[in-house]
């Protein structure tokens, strides 16, 4: 008897774990569900970048499972469990929003899927953030055992998570047009100052030891401000953005993207 | 905090639901990416357009003429132009997408009496 309430108390809460999870899917991905070029993008985007956006997404979102997830579970098992959990719940989510709101290409399989999995894996991320997002509880998440490689990790997540619902916008194509040489210079300076301030002042894991801001520079902004880059590169991939550009141009769009990119990288800890 | 965060974990413990739930995306999951995987390496040809006539109606501006334009390829076809001519009157629109083996629908406006003889045709498309 004992043993069945203690799992009927499991699936309580695992559900309470599931709402969670819808919750936190809703809150992420509605600006991009939102977004006409995201409806777009599904359609247009070449189909071998989407393939390699929802590959690459999977490593992504299981480490989100493991730091911070939807469920106070963890492990191996747990981890990859929750991972295919927030995947459904960002398929359901994405599915049923552009569905009610009528921007599926319904005359084409293929297109529809692309559409539901372009934006299946911004909400499967928000499904996983949604502990730190909504448990009203600010010490939520496991951070605090992340390794070095883990709060790099932790700063390409919050870049990810922030910059996702710019990266598909045409305004960021415009500024990065707009944008002078060195007004892009400009910008990457800022970001690079930004996202050290920020992460100086809230105090990385390990940082205690490393008080230098020199070595904070070294260990941290200038490595996290890399993956700034790489994330915005690799989002403008996908995006079909970057497409017959020259090398000015795609720095220009790539330095523009890795500015939110930058502050979503700082305040890592705050958002993931 | 090390400790604390590891009391609030529960390791080892499995939900049945969690297991559905886990399945049902593990199927979604591997189902999507067989659509985009198919798509990326095995369909591959090109935008292939055919524009139908389907309705011809009167309305306030004179006659609206519905056209139904079917993609028979693979690929996306963007900026699409179709263009009808009716006794030397000319009518277009442009369509944003055509998704592969996907249709879209216009409506072409002739501003006249008569009921137009209309002619319809696909000027061009860009890629996406």
């Amino acid at each position: 008897m004992k043993t069945a309430d203690s799992g009927m108390g499991l699936e309580v809460a695992y559900l309470s774990d599931l709402g969670r999870a819808f919750g936190g899917a809703l809150l992420f991905s509605l600006p991009l569900m939102m977004t006409m070029e995201m409806w777009a993008l599904g359609v247009s985007a070449a189909p071998e970048r989407r393939l390699a956006f929802m590959i690459a997404a999977l490593p992504v979102l299981y480490g989100l499972a493991h730091f911070a997830g939807f469920s106070a579970r963890r492990g191996l098992v747990n981890n990859s469990l929750d991972t295919l959990v927030a995947l459904a719940v960002g398929f359901s989510v994405s599915a049923a929003l552009l569905s009610m709101f009528n921007v599926l290409e319904y005359s084409s399989l293929t297109s529809a899927v692309g559409q539901i999995s372009l934006q299946a894996v911004p909400a499967a991320l928000g499904a996983l953030v949604a502990r730190r997002q909504l448990s009203g509880d600010p010490e939520e998440g496991d951070e605090e055992e992340a390794s070095y490689s883990g709060e790099l990790f932790l700063m390409l997540a919050g870049a990810l998570y922030f910059a996702m619902n710019l990266a598909p916008t045409e305004e960021m194509r415009l500024i990065a047009y707009l944008t002078t040489p060195s007004g892009a210079l400009g910008l990457l300076v800022l970001s690079l100052l930004l996202l050290h301030i920020i992460v100086f002042e809230a105090g990385f894991a390990g940082q205690e030891e490393k008080e230098s801001p020199l070595r904070a520079f070294l260990d941290f902004t200038l490595p996290g401000y890399a993956l700034c880059l790489a994330a915005s590169f690799a989002m403008l991939w996908v995006f079909g953005a970057i497409d017959g550009h020259g090398a000015g141009a795609v720095m220009a769009n790539v330095v523009v993207l890795a500015f939110p990119a930058a502050l979503g990288a700082a305040a890592a800890r705050l958002l993931v | 905090m090390k400790m604390k965060s590891r009391e609030k974990s529960v390791r080892g413990e499995l939900s049945w639901l969690q297991c559905v739930c886990a399945v049902i995306g593990l199927i979604v999951t591997a189902g999507a990416i067989a659509v985009l995987a198919r798509s990326a390496f095995v369909d591959q040809r090109p935008p292939d357009l055919t524009i139908m006539s389907q309705a011809l109606r009167p309305v306030g501006a004179g006659w609206a003429l519905e056209v139904r334009v079917v993609n028979n390829g693979d690929m996306t076809a963007a900026a699409v132009e179709i263009e009808s001519e009716a006794d030397g009157v000319t009518s277009g629109a442009t369509l944003d997408y055509i998704p592969g083996h996907g249709e879209k629908r216009a409506t072409l406006v002739f501003a006249s009496a008569e009921r137009p003889r209309a002619r319809v045709r696909i000027t061009g498309w860009s890629d996406p």
